[in-house]
């Protein structure tokens, strides 16, 4: 809804009404021309600004279509020296495409400083210009959308840095219309600073969409719907039919028809919203193989410790892992004194380690007792040949060809690591919200993705504003009532009507000023239901 | 343009620009005969979001260019394509998967909510713990490494895997 200033505010509740309006073109396309920025804040030099309003033929009509569509106007200027010739015209340079047309309105008792903006956008296509020399008239039409139709907002694609968790919506709606719109200054004034609603992951990036699907995407995760007013300053509207009324008329003075039209648009009477959880999702695969080794252990290297990983790059995590002995370090070993143990260290691979100290140290035991043994043994007598033998160094040489053999002992074993790989995804969740006592055969449900909404409270609060949105749609309504310059796209306005009041959700607006009569300001818009409020 | 004929186009619009569906795999990729000469097709079953919840499909056909998928493992997400006249393929692996749908009805005359049912499946591998219990006859019914999908409550829906229809 528009602030207008207190002067015209306080005239337009009383009857002496006396409308104005005014047609400022300027010229933004020659060199030293002010910006769009200027010109919005009303700091654009007059040497490139034309009023056109006294050479306006017929009035002009601003139309506002809403539901995203740009505002447009066309009216008609001439004089009788041809001014406007687009080609030749004295005032050309304004009659080309791109130029900035500014219409805004008030009142003849109030300074022109404090009419209010109702239309602020470029001359789109080619201006039309007619001589008709029995007529004896010179005419330009022109034609222009408001900043909703701007090429850049509408087409070009940007990616947009990376932002982090709990960063308000705001902030990256601020950013997109600063960096890929340009906009500063006032024409962002009318753009809330905080929208209350948060980023759930780390990182968050919007990418390969244009600015205006960008601002479009993250605000219909909370029921709003961005536009540019009448000054063409960025601005937001709820499509939340709960809330309160922007203005509430008392009575019918100002109403001069309401009509119920035949409509057989099928509306929806039920609404899906799929989001992104917030929280990642890590889905266990089946239990598979996750790495193998040969692990190979001697004298010389009794212990031997390998680290494995689920993945080359390291990056593969499991849980649940286990170890899988294919073939022991003690098959080749006596006595299987060999010792293997495994430790997962981390997520992403564990630990294999093996040895056979307990087996050496239990066969240099062996063997130097046995050579001690050896050496205190008596020798034998072997009396057929007169010889005695020693029968401890046979033991000992035995027992050095054992501790030999001990030092030349290789083994090893060859195991599998089992376990779980997790894989991270993203899980959707998603949440119908259907018109109670609707039979099955008769839904007619709408669907939204957007992944900006992470959260199931988030899903529940989108899918009532939206399904009690859809819904009143079958119930349009069409007002004309005296031009009241504070509504907008977007508005609700309440008329008293019969024993229930008449909330009005505004869609769109249509008003014709002409010279010397109140206008009347036609609104599309449809009806609240009751329960709604 | 009168806003309904500009929502009809702007339906058909959104249909024509409807992106790829996501959905997840309830079986290994397998080789199935596929037409009367028995010619083999590398199939799977999966489980996507529709329109009136999360449904199985089964023996959904791999595109032709997609040898990853051969060793895709059970529960990876994947990103499927639909014809125009309805027919799925699996057309590679991604990034989410089908999640839980909460479903709740309003009463317009109070703007109150009501919860209805939750629908969640997810499928995995019946456990060893589970075997018995998944079929009232108990140890022997079911395989060893069976996919089960389950609902929101962890409760067996059916087994997917082996089998399929």
């Amino acid at each position: 809804m528009r602030t207008l200033a207190p002067a015209l505010a306080t005239v337009m509740l009383s009857p002496q009404r006396q409308p104005a309006w005014q047609v400022l073109a300027y010229d933004v396309l020659s060199s030293g021309a002010p910006t769009m920025s200027a010109i919005i804040a009303g700091s654009a030099t007059s040497a490139f600004q034309l009023n056109l309003t006294p050479y306006v033929h017929g009035g002009v009509t601003v139309e506002e279509p809403g539901d995203k569509r740009a505002a447009h106007i066309t009216f008609t200027v001439s004089d009788h020296l041809g001014s406007f010739d687009p080609a030749s015209g004295t005032y050309a340079t304004y009659m080309q495409q791109h130029q900035v047309v500014h219409i805004t309105a008030g009142d003849t008792t109030v300074p022109t400083s404090q009419y209010v903006g109702l239309f602020l956008g470029h001359v789109r296509g080619q201006v039309g210009f007619t001589i008709d020399r029995q007529a004896l008239r010179y005419e330009t039409t022109l034609s222009c959308y408001n900043r909703r139709a701007v090429p850049r907002y509408l087409k070009r694609r940007f990616t947009s840095q990376s932002y982090g968790n709990a960063v308000d919506f705001a902030t990256i709606c601020l950013d997109v219309a600063r960096q890929e719109m340009s906009l500063s200054g006032t024409e962002l004034t009318r753009f809330p600073g905080v929208l209350g609603q948060l980023t759930q992951f780390s990182t968050n990036t919007i990418a390969d969409l244009s600015p205006l699907e960008a601002l479009d995407k993250i605000l219909e995760a909370l029921g709003l719907v961005c536009d540019f007013d009448g000054d063409g300053r960025l601005r937001v509207y709820s499509r939340d039919l709960r809330r309160a009324p922007d203005k509430v008329f008392a009575n019918l003075n100002l109403i001069a028809s309401i009509e119920h039209p035949q409509a057989d648009t099928e509306t929806y009477n039920s609404v899906k919203i799929i989001g992104l959880d917030k929280n990642i999702t890590e889905l266990e695969q089946p239990e598979q193989a996750l790495a193998r080794a040969t692990i190979p252990v001697g004298f010389w290297r009794p212990m031997h410790t390998v680290d494995v990983w689920w993945s080359n790059d390291r990056s593969l995590r499991a849980r649940h892992t286990v170890l899988s002995i294919e073939s022991s370090v003690n098959n080749s070993l006596i006595l299987g004194l060999g010792t293997e143990s495994y430790t997962e260290t981390s997520e992403y691979g564990g630990r294999i380690s093996i040895g056979i100290i307990g087996f050496l140290l239990s066969l240099i035991a062996l063997i130097g007792v046995t050579l001690l043994a050896g050496a205190y043994l008596p020798d034998a007598l072997n009396l057929t040949a007169v010889q005695t033998i020693s029968v401890g160094r046979v033991i000992q040489s035995l027992t050095i060809q054992l501790a030999l053999m001990t030092v030349a002992t290789q083994s090893s074993g060859v195991y599998e690591v089992r376990g779980v790989p997790i894989l991270p995804v993203f899980q959707e969740i998603s949440a119908t919200l259907t018109v109670d006592g609707t039979p099955d055969y008769l839904v007619n449900q709408k669907e939204i993705t957007n992944d900006w909404v992470s959260t199931q409270e988030h899903l529940l609060a989108l899918a009532l504003v939206e399904l009690i949105f859809e819904v009143a749609q079958s119930s349009p309504r069409n007002v004309s009532l005296v031009d009241d310059l504070t509504l907008e796209v977007g508005d609700m306005i309440q008329i008293p009507l019969g024993a229930a009041p008449l909330r009005l959700w505004v869609e769109s607006l249509r008003r014709t000023m002409t010279r010397d009569q109140v206008p009347l300001l036609d609104i599309t818009g449809f009806k609240v239901p009751e329960g709604a409020f | 343009m009168p806003r309904d004929q500009f929502r009809l186009l702007m339906q058909e619009f959104h249909r024509a620009e409807e992106p790829d569906k996501v959905g997840q795999l309830a079986s290994p990729v397998i080789l199935l005969p596929y037409d009367a000469t028995g010619a083999l097709m590398p199939v799977a079953h999966v489980v996507m979001n529709t329109p009136t919840g999360i449904t199985l499909v089964c023996h959904v056909a791999v595109a032709a260019n997609n040898q990853e998928m051969r060793h895709a493992a059970l529960g990876s997400p994947v990103r499927l394509k639909r014809s125009r006249t309805g027919r799925l393929e699996i057309v590679g692996l991604d990034k989410r998967a089908p999640g839980t749908l909460y479903n709740y009805t309003l009463n317009l005359s109070t703007a109150v909510m009501t919860s209805g049912n939750v629908s969640a499946l997810t499928t995995r591998v019946v456990n060893l713990g589970e075997l018995a219990s998944v079929t009232s006859v108990g140890f022997g019914q079911t395989p060893l490494a069976a996919v089960a999908m389950y609902d929101a409550s962890s409760n067996v829906v059916t087994i997917v895997w082996p089998g399929g229809v």
